[in-house]
């Protein structure tokens, strides 16, 4: 920018001829600098003069990700190989593998990362399918469109406790909740959804577990899908209608390839999302993760949260290695699994 | 160019991890972690002003209503120091969580100092500090000569209370561990039985349970449970059990939708500890057992805790009683405010959640499995002891921080902290003073009766106290065996299953577990 601004840049703006002529100027600047082989050169000799700007201007957000991400990351790493690490005192011991053995050989490990991997599978693309079929739907009405974006978008601006209370009311396990309310209407019995007062079949925790993950982030994915469609040239969906193009097909031809980026977007991000569900768990099956002692749906980062807590609430203090075991070999799992989606989505996205 | 972009880059990593140790490092205090030395009074006044006074940070985890009994003495302390011009801030804060997150959020801050002068915490978060090495020994200030510092008479503190404030720990002067006095008791609670009299009182005459006083004095588990069999059988009868109180008729019936029962007991971790403790024969350890070494070692895998359970696990099935999670609740009382239970046992602390206006309020004991001479008799000695912090403090502030410990305890302030809140009183001679007796005698009293009956139930039990030795964990093996209550009386497993999934449990967080054979 230095060249522009030392050479072709008005300071001052007089009268409306040099407005004209300012704004031709910077029109012309742009041009030149998308079009022009030559302007390449002229952005790197900008980096070597003003390069610092650029860091300067970063600062901030770089010290913050390095304080708050980047340390802690690097931090839980270097414990994780440090199975005697006392976080109170901060001697490392001797190094070693032993966490990593102790969380494999952990089969509560693999049961939640089983949960997980069941939770991901079965929630990420149902939601995204849901949220996409809504967001066409609400871009093809034109009469209240508005009033059904609001009421989709709720649960994104609602307060999490009255997103709870809603939601155990809806599958209290008792009589009285909504959906057992209507199972008993029908003749069937009364199914122990959430809480903590009876045994919770596995397969109405997964359901409810399942439900919960769709609408919470249904409003998100919607917002997402909703700008993408929104972009699209009207001119493909003109040239479909000349050509009387059946809809499935210009949903499938057109609105899903132009989406493709946010769908990559969406679905990568939903999947690190699902792999990380913790708070919901806590939330609909106590702080055990369901069934008492059983912990019958315990998810990746509830392991990791069980030996954390473990340690702030005076077990053994080595613990803290074990727990960041499991946070590495979790953040193995879905670097592994994101890349391959960015692999495998390669020739499908279209940007 | 890039070297300068590398440089800054590299300049602003250092500055972030500059802005993190700093912020980490919260202690403002001038000579934090200085080795202990008992000042004097004069050495307050010489290093305060109203300008400049001493800072002391307090935390504790009270809610709202104790706070309304504590900040008033505070506040009174402080007046009294600035008489003799020493000027002392308390800041006195509220953690969030309970105890156990006030717990976690020292242990999290320890290494960034981001602790406080003072505290409150029961022996097992002590032994955590003990462990972390930011614990003071109080023994100097107790035992200090100058008589405005020193306490002359500690037997004056109830003595179960007193023993639970002494620790083994290395001091900076010790060559090996030995016993220090870590805290000084503060507020005291133990576990009653709270019932509604209106309904329960006709069953407990009709059974003769109730003494010449009209009083349920010394219940034991067989009484509760005949006791909660009529209860039941009225509760589910087509005309429900009735009573009048203050010229209003109550109904309680049954909800055939909703599982009642008519007993609750709050606490599945205490519970479980009285009633192994009731069950033995006194002569060997059945819950936990603190090693020599200060280690401590799980020991419930026993006849005699499956003896207790399988008594109440068989009196659970028949409906008699519960714990409140079993149908979805917290506590007990908020079933009886509902009249949809007529007993809950839990802690003193909790008796003004218990009152209605529906029915009269009573307190008595918790049940014993049997008052013969050679019976185990137990109920727990819960509440908090205060004490001191020596990493983010110095000889001033560790000072100022003890003689506020010395001023809430003394007899009249325990004594007021008490009458206020439903604590029992620390000293021995504000048990025994007149103004105490008086405030126990008015159990009829509109504002402080609640208190004066739950302080009378536990005083009714006092030689019954009990805890459990402190040990690394120890609170680990209280949390695990909460959660084996209710895997045992919500997802229906075994005695047997339960107690080896919470071996199992117990094991991978590297607690030391033993079974009897």
């Amino acid at each position: 920018m230095s060249e522009f601004n030392k050479t072709e840049m008005p300071t001052e703006i007089d009268n409306e001829v040099e407005k004209e002529n300012f704004f031709i100027k910077i029109k012309n600047f742009f041009v030149s600098k998308v079009s022009n082989k030559k302007s390449q050169k002229n952005q790197m000799l900008e980096w070597k003069k003003d390069g610092w700007k650029a860091i300067v201007s970063l600062a901030p957000a770089l010290l913050i990700l390095l304080v708050f991400t980047f340390y802690p990351i690097i931090k839980t790493f270097i414990v994780s190989f440090f199975p005697s690490y006392n976080y109170q005192t901060d001697a490392f011991g001797q190094f070693g593998f032993d966490s990593y053995a102790t969380v494999l050989q952990d089969t509560t490990f693999w049961r939640a990362m089983g949960n997980t991997a069941l939770m991901v599978i079965v929630s990420v693309p149902l939601s995204i399918i849901i949220a996409l079929l809504i967001t066409v739907l609400l871009n093809s009405i034109k009469r209240l469109q508005g009033v059904y974006q609001v009421i989709f978008f709720l649960p994104y601006v609602t307060n999490g406790i009255a997103f709870g209370l809603v939601f155990a009311t809806i599958f209290s396990p008792m009589d009285y909740g909504l959906i057992n309310s209507l199972l008993n209407l029908v003749g069937i019995s009364s199914v122990h959804w959430t809480g903590t007062a009876y045994t919770i079949p596995y397969w109405a925790g997964i359901f409810v577990i399942t439900v919960y993950a769709i609408w919470n982030g249904l409003a998100f994915k919607i917002l997402v899908f909703l700008s993408g469609l929104q972009g699209i040239d009207k001119q493909y969906y003109q040239a479909a209608q000349v050509d009387a193009t059946p809809k499935w097909r210009v949903f499938t031809k057109i609105t899903v390839p132009l989406l493709s980026p946010m769908i990559l977007y969406i679905t990568i991000t939903s999947l690190i999302g699902a792999f990380k569900s913790y708070s919901s768990i806590v939330a609909l099956f106590g702080e055990d993760m369901g069934n008492g002692l059983d912990e019958t749906f315990i998810t990746a980062v509830g392991y990791i949260y069980k030996y954390f807590n473990s340690v702030t609430s005076g077990g053994n203090a080595e613990l803290l290695s074990v727990a960041s075991a499991a946070a590495l070999i979790l953040f193995v799992f879905i670097m592994i699994i994101t890349l391959f989606q960015m692999w495998a989505n390669k020739r499908k996205v279209h940007y | 160019m890039k070297k300068i972009g590398i440089s800054v880059l590299a300049g602003t990593a250092a500055l972030a991890l500059m802005f993190t140790m700093t912020s980490c490092n919260s202690d403002n205090v001038e000579n934090a972690g200085e080795k202990l030395s008992i000042l004097s009074l004069d050495d307050l006044k010489k290093n305060s002003s109203p300008d400049k006074p001493i800072v002391v940070s307090f935390w504790h985890s009270f809610g709202h209503n104790i706070e309304e009994a504590l900040n008033p003495l505070i506040d009174s302390f402080e007046k009294e120091m600035e008489k003799k011009e020493i000027y002392i801030d308390i800041k006195a804060t509220s953690t969030g969580g309970g105890y156990d997150g006030l717990r976690g959020q020292v242990n999290l801050g320890t290494k960034s100092n981001a602790i406080p002068t003072m505290l409150l915490g029961y022996p097992d978060h002590f032994a955590d500090y003990i462990e972390s090495g930011i614990l003071l020994p109080l023994d100097e200030y107790v035992n200090a000569e100058d008589e405005e510092i020193g306490i002359a008479n500690t037997s004056d503190f109830v003595d179960s209370y007193w023993a639970e404030c002494k620790m083994t720990m290395k001091a900076e002067n010790d060559d090996v561990a030995k016993e220090h006095i870590i805290a000084v008791p503060f507020n005291k609670s133990t576990e009653i039985m709270y019932y509604n009299a209106s309904a329960v009182d006709p069953i407990l005459s009709e059974k003769g349970y109730l003494d010449a006083d009209g009083k349920w004095s010394q219940p034991t588990w067989d009484q509760l449970f005949e006791v909660a069999k009529t209860l039941k059988e009225k509760f589910e009868s087509p005309e429900g059990i009735t009573w009048k109180y203050n010229n209003i008729s109550q109904t309680a019936k049954a909800d055939k939708s909703k599982k009642s029962y008519p007993v609750y007991i709050d606490s599945g971790a205490n519970f479980f500890i009285t009633t192994a403790r009731q069950w033995s024969d006194g002569s060997k350890d059945v819950y936990t057992r603190r090693n020599a070494d200060g280690s401590g070692t799980v020991v419930f895998d026993n006849a005699t805790v499956r003896s207790a359970q399988g008594t109440f696990l068989e009196k659970a099935n028949q409906g008699l009683w519960n714990i409140p999670d079993k149908v979805n609740q917290g506590y007990g009382s908020a079933l009886m405010l509902l009249n949809e239970a007529f007993i809950s046992i839990g802690s003193t602390a909790g008796v003004n959640n218990n009152d209605s206006q529906k029915y009269q309020l009573k307190c008595t004991a918790i049940p014993q499995r049997s008052y013969d001479n050679n019976a185990v008799k137990a109920v727990i000695q819960q509440g908090t002891n205060a004490a001191i912090l020596s990493k983010n403090s110095n000889n001033i502030t560790r000072l100022a921080a003890w003689l506020l410990i010395r001023y809430l305890t003394n007899t009249e302030n325990t004594t007021n902290f008490s009458m206020n809140t439903g604590y029992l009183p620390v000293r021995k001679t504000a048990r025994d003073s007149e103004v105490f007796k008086t405030f126990l005698s008015n159990e009829e009293d509109l504002f402080d009766g609640n208190a004066a009956k739950a302080i009378n139930a536990a005083y009714s039990q006092l030689d019954y106290f009990y805890t459990d030795p402190a040990f690394k964990g120890s609170s680990i093996v209280r949390d695990k065996v909460d959660s084996m209550i209710r895997t045992i009386y919500c997802n229906d497993h075994t005695i047997d299953d339960a107690i080896e999934a919470c071996y199992r449990e117990l094991q991978t967080q590297r607690i030391a577990v033993e079974s009897e054979n």
